[in-house]
């Protein structure tokens, strides 16, 4: 059903009614899959997983590097002063 | 700073154990009727999205507190939400899609909100490109464009409104079964946890950088 | 000195110097012709231009020419500081804004009345069918990319990359301009017109104007006075 229309829309932009979904239902029947559903889903959560580790780890090590240098340039306009 | 240095390692601990259980949760949730799956994209791609526009909306705000009050930790804070909210986007741009290619039958539409959504990340990846292509004075030009996406949101939403919309609408979320809500809500908050971290450390981390740039200038008088 | 005096003097000053070489109009206007007749090839088929392509191809010529003469006025007022200069005379920044902004437009509208009758020869669009609707949609349009546009390309002066920069800048947040610029085009052009429709995207791009102009003359100061 769903996919009917939205061929009808993807075609360009038929006269069929097209509207967002209104609420999700959980499911009675099941099994008429036709493309495989779980790679995608697999897929989007490595992805999510990967992108905000990747940030962490990089946010990680430049906060380290920027702090390590603070440290040694203070040190030395503190021994200037002195 | 010194309250959200402390907050930080809480923060941190709080964003863990709340992601930990998730996976197990969304695992455990019903599925769809007539999506099946596919749906269980929705768990992560709707806080992602939250939390995109979340660090618009503190970009925007910081952007006009520093460019009218000349506020740096305005500055920091802008250029952390503009970042967030470029790491948080490509997430839900990207998920998205991948939903859509089962649900819909294609990877992309130029629908409403995903037109919107694009524009606006495109916004902020030009904030960071200003940002590091801009040279000496690029905090100014970089808030200038903070304000002017925070003020772009409406329209782009308006003139694509034209056209119809088929991605579900907000009415999904109060309309949620329990046994959906519940993994739903769940990442909401560990997104939000995530987010607030991610962006009091992001500020840290300018913070110190302009310290030490303080620093070498105070080096070199 | 009231803002409007000095923005029309300022405006007469770029007139003035553009008269004398003219680089910008023949340059901004072979480049938007150049854009038509490259679009132009890309999206015919069997010797016959795709329906819709006419108001498309309209905007993005001035979108892009738009692009080159920003950077080009600019250019021409760094080169020897005389941005700075304008901006330490005793006047509103707003009035730089505003000279600056309406010194464009008289240059993009000139280079617009060449490039819709290219348009309408080459793609043998009615542009004659609502003239008073098209001329205020490509005006209204106009004014908000070149508000927008004239905005960056001030505050870019000072950056290094500022080739670069202005168009990733400025395309993301005219789209909305473009939008309904090439929607409102499109409803006049369209095999069977409807210009309820035109008028009602024209109504969009004027308030569009009205919150990014004011928005531009709000922080023209703060980034300009550095």
């Amino acid at each position: 059903m769903l996919r009917w229309k939205t061929e009808k829309n993807w075609l360009g932009f038929g006269l069929v009614a097209l509207q967002g979904q209104d609420g999700f239902k959980p499911a009675t029947d099941l099994g008429r899959e036709t493309l495989p559903a779980l790679p995608l889903v697999y897929g989007a959560y490595a992805f999510c997983w990967l992108v905000v580790i990747g940030y962490v780890f990089l946010l990680w090590r430049r906060l380290d590097r920027v702090e390590k240098d603070l440290k040694e340039v203070s040190g030395r306009v503190g021994a200037a002063r002195r | 700073m010194t309250l959200a240095t402390r907050l930080v390692p809480l923060l941190a601990i709080a964003t863990a154990l709340m992601f930990a259980p998730a996976p197990f949760m969304i695992y455990g949730a019903p599925l769809e009727s007539t999506m099946g799956v596919i749906q269980k994209i929705f768990y992560f791609h709707v806080p992602a999205a939250t939390a995109a526009f979340m660090g618009a909306i503190v970009c925007g705000v910081a952007s006009a507190l520093f460019l009218w009050r000349r506020n740096r930790l305005a500055d920091h804070f802008a250029l952390s939400g503009a970042e967030l909210a470029v790491l948080f986007g490509l997430i839900m741009l990207v998920t998205g899609p991948l939903w859509a290619r089962k649900a819909w039958g294609i990877w992309w539409q130029w629908d409403v909100r995903l037109t919107t959504a694009l524009v606006m990340w495109m916004v902020f990846v030009s904030y960071l490109l200003v940002r590091r292509f801009g040279g000496p004075g690029s905090e100014m030009m970089s808030a200038v464009v903070g304000v002017f996406g925070m003020a772009l949101v409406p329209f782009v939403y308006i003139s694509v409104n034209f056209w119809r919309t088929i991605h579900p609408t907000t009415n999904v979320v109060p309309s949620l079964p329990a046994s959906m809500m519940w993994p739903f809500g769940w990442s909401m908050i560990a997104f939000t946890l995530l987010f607030t971290t991610l962006l009091l450390v992001r500020v840290r981390l300018e913070t110190n950088r302009a310290m030490l740039e303080d620093a070498y200038v105070a080096m070199e008088d | 000195m009231s803002v409007l005096r000095a923005a029309l003097l300022i405006a007469r000053k770029d007139l003035v110097v553009e008269s004398r070489s003219r680089e910008l109009a023949y340059t901004t206007l072979f480049f938007a012709v150049s854009c038509v007749l490259v679009f132009a090839f890309a999206l015919i088929r069997e010797g016959r231009a795709l329906e819709d392509a006419a108001a498309g191809i309209l905007w993005v010529a001035i979108a892009f020419s738009g692009t080159l003469a920003l950077g080009r006025a600019f250019e021409r007022e760094r080169q020897a500081e005389t941005l700075k200069a304008l901006l330490l005379a005793p006047i509103e920044p707003s009035a730089v804004y505003l000279g600056k902004l309406t010194g464009l437009l008289i240059l993009m509208i000139g280079v617009e009345l060449i490039v819709v009758p290219v348009v309408g020869l080459l793609f043998d669009a009615p542009i004659l069918r609502a003239p008073l609707l098209l001329a205020a949609l490509l005006a209204a349009g106009t004014v908000g990319f070149a508000g927008v546009g004239t905005l960056f390309a001030a505050m870019l002066v000072r950056a290094h990359s500022r080739d670069v920069l202005l168009p990733v800048l400025l395309y993301p947040i005219t789209v909305p301009v473009i939008i309904a610029g090439v929607r409102g085009t499109a409803a006049i052009f369209a095999a069977e017109p409807n210009l309820d429709v035109a008028g009602s995207w024209l109504s969009m791009l004027v308030f569009f104007d009205a919150v990014f102009v004011t928005l531009a003359l709000w922080t023209f100061r703060p980034v300009m006075s550095d």
